[in-house]
Parts: C-alpha cells; structure tokens; sequence
C-alpha cells in the first residue's frame, strides 16, 4: 500500500530518542526531588543552617553535634521529610491508576469515598477512644485504616460481578456521601474540645509523622508499585477503551479489581496515617501524563515522583507560610493545587486526556 | 485455521441476538460476514473471540473456545473491534505495538519496533507512527487498528467492519491486503462488511444473517440476488453480474413497510 512519506532518520532512532527523552523527563524530576527534600530539610522553626542539619545527619552519633539539633533532625524533620515523599508517592501513583481504570480525568483517590470513611472512622476514635485502652493517636490512625478498608471492601463486593465503571463510581460515590453525613453526625455531637480535634485531624498533617508509619508506608510501595508495574502494558492497552483492551486479550474486570485492591491499600495507608491531603492524587497524574504521555512505564513512576515531589514542596511552603508555626499542609496543598490546575487546564485545553 | 460454530445462540436480555447458527468457515479463505444493522454480525465475531457469553459451541483449530485467552494468548486469532472513538493519545507507534500485548516486555525488542512499522508500512500508516491517535482522522485511525491487529501475524482474522470509515481507494487497498494475507500466509479470515460490491468482488465466501440467523451461505454471487436482498434487506435493487465474476448491486430504493 502507498507510504504518505519515508520515515526519517531511521524508525527505530526515533522509537529510542522518544524513550530516552522519557526517562530524562523522570531523572530530571527525581533530582528536583533531592531538591526539595533537602529544602525540607533546613526551613523550620529551628532555623538551622544546612551545616547543622548535615553533620546532624551524617555523624549519627549524638555527641558529635548538639543533641537539640539532632533530636530535632531525626525525630521530627526527617520522618516529616520522608513521610512527604511517600504519602505523596503513594497518592501520585493512586491518583494515576484511579483515573486509568475509571477512565476519568478527574477522578482522584478520594473520589470513592475511602478518604471520606478514613475521615469517619478517625472521628469515631476520637470521640469514643477513651473507653479503648489505648493511645487516642494510634486508635485514630487505625479506625481510618479500617473503615478506609471497609469502604473498599464494600465497593469490591457490589461491583465483583460487573465491574465497570459506572458500578464503581456510583458506588464509591454513595460511600462518600453516606461517611460524609455520619462524620456530620459526629461532629454535632462532639464535645468543643474533641471537634477541634477531629478538623485538625481531617486538615491532614505530616506531623503524625513517625519512623515506624513511614516504615509501614514504604513497605506498601514497596509491595504494590512493582504489582502495578506488572500490569503497565495491561494498563495502557485499557486507555484504547474497555472494548479495544478485549480484543488484545486483557481480561479487563479482574485487571480493575486488582487495581483498584492496589489503590486501596495506598491510599488507606496514606490517609490514615497523615489524614485527608488533597489535590496530589488529582493533579500528580495529570502533570505526568503533560510530561511523559499514557504508557505506563513512563506514566506510573512518573506520577509517583510528580506526588511525592508535589507534597514534599508543600510541606516546605506549609512551614514558610506563618515563620515559627506549621500551617496545615491539606489546605497548603489545596491552595497552591487549585491555581496550578487551573494553569494546566487552560495551557491544555486542547486536550492531553 | 479451522473454525466451526453449532447452534450458537445468544441473547440479550431475553432477546435473541443470534439464533441457532450454524457455520463452517472455510481455512484459507475470505468470507464476508453481511447483512442489515442488528442482524448479529459483531456479536458472532465477539463470541467467537469468546466475548460474549453463548450456547452452542465454537471449535476453533482443535479447542472449543469459552474467552479471549483460548485464542488471544497464543496470538493467533486477530479481532478487530467496530468501535473507533478513542480518548488516549498514545501514539499510532505505541497502538500497534500494543498489539503485541501478551509478549511485550517492560524493554520493548528492537525487533518489535521494527515489525509494527514493518506493518505500517503495509497498511500505509507507516508516516504516523509519532502522531497521538486522537489526533489522526478517522479513517487513519482504522487503519492503525487494523496495524494492530495484524502485528501478531494471526492466522485468524475476526475484522469487524475493517472499511466503515475508509475512503475508496484504501478500501481497496485494505481488502486486497488482507487477500493477500490470505493467499501468501494461509490465513483464514471473517469479515463483517456493509458494502456488498465490495464483498461480492473480493470475498471466496459469504455469510448472509439476517435477525440472528444464518440467511443464505456460498459464493457471494450466488448470495447476493435480487430476491435475497429484497427479503433480507428490505430494497428493492438491481444486480448485474460482470464477466469479471462479481456482482455489481444498485440499491433502487427502501420497499414500503418493512
């Protein structure tokens, strides 16, 4: 059949150059990440010098620099630090599979309802966790888990026959608004005091920040972004359509129902531990897909990173905002997100999704 | 490769999409699958892709097929779906090499690279292989699918009206094409087609349903007859045989109350 024009310049040249240009893209994002997280490093109340938090770091042993900077370094900055580039990881690569199984660009973690469970559960702890004997931090952080899973395990259980888009949506969707009515319900019954505490809660705040979390939240991703990874071709195929993925033989219900347990479990573990941070799970895939395209090998570390990098500037910019104090980093992230969005729908309108 | 359908039936909701076909296509061969819109074409390629849950039984090769993994994974079968919205912007390059789903890996082969333009170039999409496929028109677009489909080198096809949306001359081209497939690399191929002139010149067999049955089956000449088309499609039409062998149909216009 006719050829419009000779290729140029070699087909498989141009295949490569496409690639490489990708993973630069990644490099390059990965380095702004050492960026920011050494910002995050040295801006805080302390104010200490790049020097001081350094030698901190590096002479692990306390007597080697003043034990308040290294108190400071090791039990506050750098699990808050680390803790943003995960939580952010986590949400990015969430955020990214949410809106490729859901075929919708502005479906987010949080669209099912399982923030909004986590929220109800962290508020029922709250309110009845001293009849528990247990520490009121831990008994919040693991009702969100529960009732975060809970809400999954709900939507997996009415969508496990027809799978599809609309049974998952509208079933997330009227979690999300049942959660939202009993955290309502809750809150009118809350004492003054235990309401301040379950907004400040929901705010979401990487102030919960501990070694042990940010243990259990790498341990997630490191589980599940390889068992994501496994599916990258599968994935990309489903952005040819339900139909199409069919015809080149992906078996698309159990591929939805394993990714959607995949985004479940991250964003349980995510919203338990640092409450309801908003916007990274929406925007990180969409910056990605600007800068790398759909394939998954590209896509999915690329929303990864573009999360954690996301998270990681809006916890330095949450400890600029008001010098001496920490602004709340969900309504940081929601406040910078908003613009940034609205920047990227206008610069895109002619339509990247 | 052999494919054999006994009484197939689907339904629908309690609607009858096909109704106790019965088939055998020729290897080798190009059938053309007709017939009017909802007479169950597309949903006889589906269940023979193993789609659509069916009665009956489909044997294709030796086994009997129940999902789109008894003949998908092995490579051999090729169906091609109808529907050709799209809403990712993947690049033609990355669509065709899709696929090849089932023997990527994660390091895409140099040589596959090379045989999904090899196949653009057989189909002629070969200078779109970098453009974004929502980008490109209709018509590309099908034939960037039908790239797709034939990257695996299947030995069945299973096409779905594979021209709807091409114009004249790469219809022509696409058919011949896929007789070429047929007669160089034995393949066997099931094309559901609207156009009739186009079937009766360059299909061996057709397959005529109407309403979920199998109305008429043998040599497209033998099929397509004024009779045939006046029950099945509800036109009156004139035929005329050419010396060439094919049949050339004139739809004359729609009978009243059909």
């Amino acid at each position: 059949m006719t050829t419009g024009a000779v290729v140029a310049a070699g087909p498989l040249d141009a295949y490569r150059a496409s690639a490489a240009r990708r993973t630069a893209i990644i490099v390059a994002a990965l380095a702004l990440v050492v960026v920011t997280f050494t910002a995050d490093m040295v801006t805080g109340p302390a104010m200490l010098t790049i020097r001081q938090v350094a030698s901190a770091i590096f002479a692990p042993v306390a007597g080697a620099s003043d034990a308040t900077t290294h108190v400071i370094i090791w039990t506050l900055r750098l699990p808050m630090a680390t803790m943003a580039l995960l939580v952010g990881a986590a949400l990015g690569s969430a955020g990214a599979e949410v809106q490729t199984i859901l075929d919708n660009p502005i479906a987010d973690p949080y669209t099912l309802g399982l923030s909004a469970s986590a929220g109800f559960g962290a508020a029922t702890a709250i309110l009845f966790g001293q009849l528990l004997p247990m520490d009121p931090a831990y008994s919040a952080t693991g009702a969100a888990f529960c009732c975060s899973l809970l809400a999954a395990l709900v939507i997996l259980a009415v969508s496990r026959r027809q799978p599809s888009i609309e049974t998952m949506v509208l079933t997330g969707i009227a979690l999300l608004f049942l959660a939202q009515a009993l955290l309502s319900l809750l809150e009118y019954l809350a004492s003054p005091e235990a309401l301040q505490t379950i907004v400040f809660w929901l705010f979401g705040s990487l102030t919960r920040a501990t070694w042990a979390k940010a243990g259990m939240v790498t341990v997630a991703l490191a589980v599940i972004l390889p068992a994501l990874a496994r599916d990258a071709w599968r994935l990309t195929a489903l952005r040819l359509g339900e139909e199409r993925a069919r015809s080149l033989g992906v078996n698309v219900a159990a591929l939805r129902i394993r990714v959607f347990t995949a985004i479940a479990l991250l964003t349980a573990v995510a919203v338990s531990f640092v409450g309801t941070i908003g916007f990274v799970g929406l925007v990180a895939p969409h910056v990605a897909r600007m800068l790398v395209g759909e394939d998954q090998r590209y896509f999915l570390p690329m929303s990864a990173i573009c999360g954690a990098l996301f998270l990681s500037a809006a916890s330095v910019l949450s400890k600029l905002v008001l010098p001496g104090a920490l602004f709340p980093i969900g309504i940081v992230t929601s406040l910078i997100g908003v613009p940034c969005f609205f920047a990227l729908i206008l610069r895109t309108r002619r339509g990247y999704w | 490769m052999r494919l054999s359908i006994a009484h197939l039936s689907v339904e629908f909701h309690g609607v009858p999409a096909l109704d106790d076909v019965s088939l055998d296509v020729a290897p080798r061969c190009l059938t053309a699958l007709i017939g009017p819109n909802g007479a169950g074409k597309s949903t006889l390629l589906r269940c023979i892709y193993g789609l659509v849950p069916y009665r009956g039984q489909i044997l294709l090769g030796e086994a009997a097929t129940r999902s789109p993994a008894a003949g998908g994974r092995s490579g051999q079968v090729a169906y091609l779906p109808q529907d050709l919205q799209v809403r990712s912007r993947l690049s033609a390059l990355d669509v065709v090499l899709l696929g090849k789903l089932g023997s990527l890996a994660w390091h895409v082969r140099d040589a596959d690279v090379e045989r999904a333009y090899a196949v653009m170039e057989d189909v002629g999409v070969a200078a779109l292989a970098r453009h974004p496929i929502t980008e490109l028109s209709v018509g590309q677009r099908q034939l960037v699918f039908v790239a797709q489909a034939l990257i695996r080198n299947p030995s069945l096809l299973l096409f779905d009206e594979p021209t709807s949306a091409l114009d004249l001359r790469h219809q022509l081209e696409l058919l011949t094409l896929i007789r070429r497939l047929v007669e160089q690399r034995e393949a066997t191929a099931l094309v559901a087609l609207h156009d009739l002139n186009v079937a009766s010149r360059f299909a061996d067999h057709a397959v005529l349903l109407s309403r979920g049955r199998v109305h008429a089956v043998g040599a497209p000449v033998e099929v397509l007859t004024c009779p045939t088309i006046e029950e099945v499609y509800g036109v009156e039409a004139e035929v005329h045989r050419r010396p060439e062998g094919d049949v050339l149909i004139t739809a004359i216009r729609a009978l009243p109350g059909r």
